[in-house]
């Protein structure tokens, strides 16, 4: 009788735990799908914020610095980041959007200036930040700035 | 036989006890990570709020103020400020952005108001800072630092439009 109770008892158990499972099993799946989705959104509002400055320093040098050399230059001296060969601005940034080294970097800006659009008179570029990774450069956030200069079309 | 049979039953006791006790591990872990995610979205929601609110405030309200000569940079009291200037009915009133005693301020007054040690104090309290410092790069560009309460750096830069 009590060895009955037991494996009675043990079934129940079994039961409770194959449940369990997969009741743990879909949790986990939640749990790990939230991390990520937290990371993305950090990650996100890091970028944000990043691309808009860069943005707004555009803004503030355009007037100027008519030549895109220039422009690149001037803007480089007020954030810290290099110009590249194509006249891009590339600054590295770790997990937390502190400005590092690219050995250890987690993200990197660039900020690519289009110059003048003779057609539209609108001076144009734009800032992007990517992961630093070379399994996943995806683009986490683009911005686009464009500015009209008055005068600036002959 | 008995001796047998008596081994056996101690044995499915132990074996469903183990069991039970893995069951409960489990189900704790599985708390346990779930607190732990919890908490971390949380933690990240927060910092998230308190850096994208003091950079947006700032922002903001220099986009509302961004009228030629309007902006400047100062001080109140020893605290480095951000002065607005807006005129009504011809007079001349400032708003002054500024972190004082733990909080990013903002204090309206009028031209006759007369700024003195005690002026910081009387500021509304906006949210927590640690630290809040700013500098005029250039006539056309503003540059920002902001301390959040986590420890948290942001820089901003702000270029009003009618700086010119």
């Amino acid at each position: 009788m009590k060895t009955s109770k037991t494996g009675l008892f043990l079934m129940e158990l079994i039961i409770s735990i194959l449940f369990f499972a997969l009741a743990g099993t879909v949790c986990i799946q939640l749990f790990a799908k939230a991390h990520m989705l937290d990371g993305k959104t950090a990650a996100e509002n890091g970028a944000i914020v990043k691309c808009e400055d860069f943005c707004e320093i555009y803004y503030g040098v355009l007037d100027d610095n008519p030549e895109v050399k220039d422009r690149m230059a001037a803007m480089a001296k007020v954030t810290g980041a290099t110009v590249n060969d194509a006249n891009d601005l590339i600054i590295y940034y770790d997990e937390k959007f502190n400005a590092c080294d690219a050995d250890v970097a987690t993200y990197y800006l660039l900020f690519r200036d289009l110059g003048l659009d003779e057609a539209t008179g609108l001076y144009s570029g734009y800032a992007k930040v990517l992961y630093d990774d070379p399994a996943n450069q995806d683009t986490i956030y683009e911005l686009t700035v464009s500015k009209h200069v008055p005068n600036v079309l002959q | 036989m008995n001796t047998k049979s008596e081994n056996n039953h101690v044995v499915d006791v132990i074996f469903v006890l183990a069991l039970f006790a893995v069951f409960a591990v489990c189900a704790l872990m599985l708390v346990s990570i779930g607190a732990g995610v919890y908490q971390k979205t949380v933690d990240d929601m927060n910092t998230n709020y308190n850096s994208r609110t003091a950079y947006s405030y700032v922002a903001e309200k220099i986009r509302q103020n961004d009228e030629a000569g309007s902006v400047e940079v100062a001080d109140l009291a020893g605290n480095p400020a951000l002065i607005l200037s807006e005129t009504v009915d011809e007079k001349v009133y400032s708003t002054y952005l500024y972190a004082y005693d733990g909080y990013l301020r903002e204090l309206f007054v009028s031209p006759d108001f007369k700024i003195d040690s005690n002026s910081p104090e009387a500021g509304q309290k906006l949210i927590p800072v640690k630290g809040f410092d700013l500098s005029k790069v250039s006539d056309t560009l503003y540059s920002f630092s902001i301390i959040t309460e986590d420890d948290q750096d942001i820089e901003l830069f702000v270029s009003p439009k009618a700086s010119r």
